[in-house]
């Protein structure tokens, strides 16, 4: 009999996990667990040097092509998730959590760390307006936030984003911005006060990013290979886990494949198939946490029910992809020494959508270039040319908007086992983006409306809501300390117990109310 | 036709050489895994312009613009892609000096090449019937 079990891998498990080693607790974790067997050498320096001297297909594409997957499948795809070294991050998903889509492009993981993997480290505090629909107050989860800044190493600055971003104590300092994102900070220092009187604001990200060496893991070295392996300055919650493991504090069991649970007067008995030889095996424990992501923590409690009727919401951050050029900056060489994600963020209190909409600059320096053939309507050499020319001169903006501004998608339970999901489409009229667009022009940003992209929802990978959190909740929801209803044993202690999907990153809410989940139930 | 011989007409009509050996070689199993995902006419139609002898950069630029002939944006984008991956390559990809004047004039050529071609690709399509 354990004292408690945690059920997935993901950050929210990690952060459980955390919470109760802290507490003296060691929990047992079942998990898929896989784990990076690439047998490709680590690409060590800087990416640009290496690829002056040396063949880079096996780190950029890989002999099954995996890195061209977007040309072979025509599915949408995430480039991080492309890259060789991360195929064990999405490895085997489709057979071990089987789906059938419409208007939703789900992207699951079974690797120990889950998606966290391949991440771009996006760590926000939620402040206020974020728990809006939430039946809890921020003073309950600012312990926690304080927590995993010092644990983690998280950088940022106290900015005009602060309001938006909270407390920056303990903040490490920022990353050294690129040259493209200096010239945009510039240009926004220049014109702030005419852009906060539009309801825009940009600031500094707030990344788990090591800008200064930290817990035995070196600072960022701006090497574009973050894109492309993992890094150690980059946190992930496998790296927690492992800690966690090495020092005796988790009980982890990969191979498991959790189907269902069972609950008793004093216990819950968790069954769970072995992935090397298909037998179930049955484990006790006197409380469980349910941290397998929203979507499987669902399928989690549809099995157990036996229910196929039922269909859960399922809450997700469209998106819109603008690429924007720095006209100023055409024909410059290539920043090759920068870090190859988000520089920077904006904010917008969007009065088209009466919401706050969070955008993310990233730079473009570690793709491979060929990623953009294409994409600008021009022939075949001419595009060659302008990869060369105007990349350099290009950053893209990622728009979140929150959840509420699309009907959430549906989820439930074929008579198969697969789940079944069923979005909405988010069609948004790119004319009231016009006052944004605007705004970055003032910060020499340009675009056309014809060049932004619209992925299908799901392309973000914020999955959240199929078990909500409630004041007084129904079947299919939790209490507010986590407990499902119906239940004295099972937590939700994943994002599927948000109340709702703000335009915010959620991964530090999620891991934040994972360890107040966990300290709840083991008091 | 050999894959090849393929890669070979595909990577002159970008490159304006013939293509190396390495890329010949990685570009048989991918075209494969292309063709695999790709209907029969997309198929016929690119299999009837390869053979055509046509200006494939100006077919594929007006094919790309009507949506027409898949195949072939899609072979020339892998194609793309596994040259970006050799050293010698590297300055056909990257920038090393910076020049605005450089850019601008770049970019200016590009937008009015790519008219004429467009142009010109369009009186292909129509008189190829290729899509």
């Amino acid at each position: 009999m354990h004292d408690v079990l945690i059920i997935g891998a993901g950050a929210a498990a990690a952060a459980a996990a955390f919470e109760l080693a802290q507490r003296g607790i060691r929990p047992l974790m079942l998990d898929a667990g896989a784990v990076d067997d690439n047998p490709t050498p680590r690409v060590e320096g800087n990416l640009y040097d290496f690829r002056r001297h040396h063949d880079s297909f096996d780190l950029h594409i890989g002999a099954d092509y995996r890195g061209l997957a977007h040309l072979v499948s025509a599915e949408p795809a995430i480039a991080k998730l492309q890259a060789p070294h991360m195929a064990y991050v999405t490895r085997d998903a489709e057979v071990l959590g089987p789906l059938s889509q419409q208007n939703f492009a789900a992207i699951q993981s079974f690797a120990l760390g889950g998606l966290g993997n391949a991440w771009g480290a996006g760590l926000y505090r939620w402040i206020a307006a974020d728990l809006h629909d939430f039946p809890l107050t921020l003073t309950e989860l600012e312990p926690y936030f304080d927590k995993l800044t010092a644990e983690i190493g998280i950088n940022g600055a106290e900015d005009d984003l602060a309001e938006f971003f909270g407390n920056p104590a303990g903040l490490q300092p920022p990353l050294t911005l690129s040259h493209n994102a200096q010239q945009v900070w510039q240009a926004y220092q220049h014109h702030r006060t005419s852009l906060r009187r539009r309801g825009i604001a940009l600031g500094r990200p707030r990344t788990g990013v090591l800008s200064r060496a930290h817990d035995g893991r070196p600072a960022c070295d701006y090497s574009n290979l973050e894109f492309w392996q993992a890094q150690p300055y980059v946190f992930t919650p496998a790296q927690m886990l492992r800690k966690l493991n090495a020092a005796g504090q988790l009980n982890y069991y990969g191979d498991m494949l959790a189907l269902r649970w069972q609950e008793h007067a004093d216990h819950v008995t968790v069954t769970a198939r072995r992935l090397d030889g298909g037998r179930e095996a049955q484990f006790s424990a006197r409380r469980v946490l349910l941290a397998a992501g929203a979507i499987n923590s669902a399928r989690l409690a549809l099995q157990s029910a036996g229910d196929t009727l039922t269909r859960l919401p399922l809450l997700e951050n469209p998106i819109l992809q603008i690429p924007l050029i720095l006209p100023a900056s055409l024909g410059r060489r290539l920043d090759t020494h920068s870090f190859g994600l988000v520089q920077l963020n904006l904010v917008w209190q969007a009065a088209a959508w009466q919401t706050l909409l969070q955008g993310s600059l990233i730079e473009l320096t570690a793709p491979l270039r060929a990623e953009f053939f294409g994409r600008f309507p021009l022939a075949g050499r001419s595009n060659l040319a302008l990869l060369r020319e105007m990349l350099p001169a290009m950053l893209m903006l990622q728009l979140y908007f929150p959840a509420q501004v699309q009907p959430p998608a549906r989820l439930g339970l074929l008579a198969d086992s697969r789940l079944r999901i069923e979005g909405a489409s988010f069609a948004p009229d790119l004319s009231r983006l016009q006052p944004l667009l605007g705004a970055l022009r003032s910060l020499g940003l340009w675009t056309h409306p014809a060049l932004i992209q619209q992925p299908v929802t799901g392309h973000a990978i914020h999955y959240a809501g199929t078990l909500p959190m409630r004041s007084h909740p129904h079947a299919y929801q939790c209490r507010p300390d986590g407990r499902l209803h119906g239940s004295e044993r099972v937590f939700v202690a994943d994002s599927a117990s948000f109340s709702s999907l703000s335009a915010k990153n959620m991964s530090l809410g999620m891991m934040a109310n994972a360890m107040r989940i966990a300290a709840g139930a083991v008091q | 036709m050999s894959s090849h011989h393929e890669a070979d007409i595909l990577y002159r009509a970008l490159f304006g050489h013939a293509a190396p050996a390495i890329i010949v070689q990685r570009f048989g199993p991918l075209s494969a895994q292309l063709e695999a995902g790709s209907s029969a006419a997309d198929l016929a139609a690119y299999q009837r312009v390869l053979t055509s002898g046509a200006d494939l950069e100006a077919l594929e630029f007006a094919a790309r613009l009507t949506s027409r002939l898949p195949l072939l944006t899609r072979k020339l984008a892998a194609l793309v892609a596994l040259a970006e991956t050799l050293p010698e390559n590297q300055s056909v990809y990257l920038n090393t000096r910076s020049s605005w004047p450089r850019g601008v004039a770049a970019t200016v050529w590009a937008v009015l090449r790519s008219a004429a071609l467009g142009l010109y690709g369009l009186a292909l399509l129509r008189r190829g019937r290729y899509a």
